[in-house]
């Protein structure tokens, strides 16, 4: 090679330094989603079992999973640094989402497989597309450029735009796709549109210049708040959140789990390295933006929720509320809101995964049965599902012991110790309001009259496994804090 | 003759509006669509006027690839438009209304 470069007379490019230890489990995500590719194209030659798909995923689910338990290691021996020419920055904070990632894309296929077996779409693309949209998720809680952050938060969209559009012939679902497809680009192109003023005001994309480089004119302000229009979108925070009920209702119920956790904490992984550390500096000017968003989304999600008539859509201004409580701990712009941050999306995530999880099945053929009437009578007809769903229900209302107590305790007390006092007054008063959603759910279960007979079969092992993991490390999480705040706290201090 | 850089900001500007206006009053989806493929060409002329200004080629690589996310996202966006058209036979947005609260 080099021979034939001096025959030609060229000097060699130079090329960026990657550090493929440090990449590996976006791109093991990737490869794997490539092997289950390859599968389809060879489905009629070779033959396909149905289990293969499932295995393949979760094995290189597995095989990054422990890149990433290798690669925390190095980072707190060797600390944190920049690779791939400094397009993706290797630290605690981006391997604590990338591990975030991860749970939701095992607990999301292991929900969707039996999904897919009884709804006859049982087809290994969907295992596909999740793992390129994982692969987008995992790349972008490590972007350290916005041209990073741009491409991962494509990567990911794409593909859940196909997925939620999974059932292409039923009408629901198509909507959901379309409309989530047509306001997801326009979000992505005001995201773009922030990038590309930020870069004629600073010169370069990259998070670390853009720290170090004090530019406060009216083109970077735009930028920031251009960028924070499409953040505010992926992360469906008010008033950027009325996509959210539509899709949530009308997408695949595996697919929402997925989504509403996974897309969340990459969102929020890219918004915390972007906002709160790259554009520190202006915080002064960003600040009072998230401070309403928060309470705007706390406010809206909360009251909202208390009059859907639909579970799906319920949850899903619960998940806006959600957000609004998490852009609490971002708005604080400290070392500890960043830890509570990072706390709450844990706990966030497997909270929601399970919810939707559990949803999943009890939705039953057709993916219908998900209305307030449909839920009534069911703590009789099916008592260990009823009893999880209740579980998480709590949980996500922040009732201990469970880890959506922790997450909102670690949360509220970031922004009391920043002496953010309104923000902890308004976000304790909207918790109350949001469990009332949640009972009346609960009420619907235990206390309201339905149909006696099931026409649910048996739950699926994979669901099954799925839901108690999920139940199992929302309680733990719940009693045993300790572990994960400690976690968190290391991972937001290695920088 | 040579044009300042901050005309071709303010034709971007100008795209990067008609483009986001269009999405919200058209109602038809393929027009809708069309009307982003305008906002991310905008997005690049703002780019590569930048490029030019700073003289710097980062902002011209990335152009390109706009132009790939802009290539994916037609190929999902027309797969949804199409197999909605073959249920319906409409491609208009507001006659998508299955699911509200």
């Amino acid at each position: 090679m080099s021979a034939l470069l001096s025959l030609a007379d060229v000097e060699a490019l130079p090329t960026p330094s990657f550090d493929w230890f440090g990449i590996a489990p976006p791109v093991i995500l990737f490869a794997t989603a490539l092997v289950i590719i390859l599968m389809v194209a060879y489905k009629h030659r070779l033959g396909l079992a149905p289990w293969l798909p499932l295995a393949t995923t979760l094995v290189g689910i597995g095989i990054a999973a422990v890149y990433t338990v290798l690669s925390w290691g190095k980072v707190i021996d060797g600390g944190p640094y920049t690779t791939a020419g400094g397009l993706v920055d290797v630290d605690g904070m981006g391997i604590f989402f990338t591990a975030i990632v991860l749970i939701c894309a095992a607990i999301g296929a292991l929900v969707a497989s039996d999904y897919l077996r009884r709804e006859r779409l049982d087809q290994p693309e969907y295992f596909a597309l999740m793992l390129c949209s994982a692969s987008g998720m995992a790349l972008m809680a490590t972007a350290a450029d916005l041209i990073t952050v741009f491409l991962s938060l494509e990567i990911l969209s794409i593909a859940l735009y196909v997925l939620a559009a999974y059932r292409s012939s039923e009408e629901p679902s198509q909507e959901a796709g379309l409309k989530y497809f047509l306001l997801g680009s326009v979000a992505s192109a005001i995201f773009l549109y922030g990038i590309a003023l930020i870069y004629g005001a600073v010169g370069s994309t990259n998070l670390r210049i853009i720290s170090d480089t004090p530019v406060d004119n009216v083109l970077y302000l735009a930028g920031i708040s251009l960028l924070i229009v499409g953040f505010a979108f992926k992360i469906a925070a008010v008033p950027f959140h009325m996509w959210t009920p539509d899709v949530y209702q009308g997408a695949p119920t595996p697919v929402v789990a997925f989504m509403a956790s996974g897309a969340k904490v990459a969102a929020f992984a890219a918004m915390t390295r972007t906002i709160v550390f790259a554009m520190n500096y202006t915080r002064s000017d960003w600040q009072p933006i998230l401070w309403v968003l928060a309470v705007a989304s706390m406010l809206v999600g909360a009251v909202s929720a208390l009059t859907q008539s639909n579970v799906k859509r319920m949850l899903a201004y619960s998940s806006i509320g959600h957000a609004g409580f998490i852009l609490i701990g971002l708005q604080l712009s400290t070392g500890d809101g960043v830890a509570a941050t990072m706390v709450y999306l844990l706990a966030y995530a497997v909270m929601v995964l399970g919810t939707f999880g559990a949803l999943t099945y009890l939705s039953g053929p057709g993916d219908r049965d998900t209305s307030f009437e449909d839920m009534k009578g069911l703590a009789r007809r099916q008592p260990m599902m009823a009893a999880l769903v209740a579980f998480f229900l709590f949980a996500q209302a922040g009732i201990p012991p469970s880890s959506g107590f922790m997450a909102k305790f670690g949360v509220f007390k970031a922004a009391a110790d920043s002496e953010s006092y309104a923000l902890v007054i308004i976000g304790v008063l909207v918790a109350v309001i949001a469990a009332f959603a949640y009972l009346r759910v609960i009420v619907a279960m235990y206390f309201q009259d339905g149909d006696e007979d099931s026409t649910l079969g048996r739950v699926p092992l994979g669901l099954r496994v799925g839901v108690w993991a999920a139940a199992i490390f929302t309680l733990v999480m719940g009693v045993l804090p300790q572990f994960v705040l400690d976690l968190a706290d290391r991972a937001s201090v290695i920088l | 003759m040579s044009v300042d850089g901050s005309w071709y900001l303010i034709v971007a500007a100008l795209l990067f509006s008609i483009g986001l206006v269009g999405l919200l009053i058209r109602r038809n989806t393929l027009v809708m669509f069309m009307c982003i493929e305008l906002m991310l060409n905008a997005v690049n002329l703002t780019f590569v006027t930048f490029a030019r200004m700073l003289d710097d080629v980062g902002g011209q690589v990335i152009v390109f690839f706009t132009m790939v996310v802009a290539a994916a996202e037609v190929v999902v966006g027309l797969g949804i438009i199409v197999s909605i058209f073959r249920r319906r036979e409409t491609a208009t947005a507001d006659d998508l209304s299955v699911l509200k609260g």
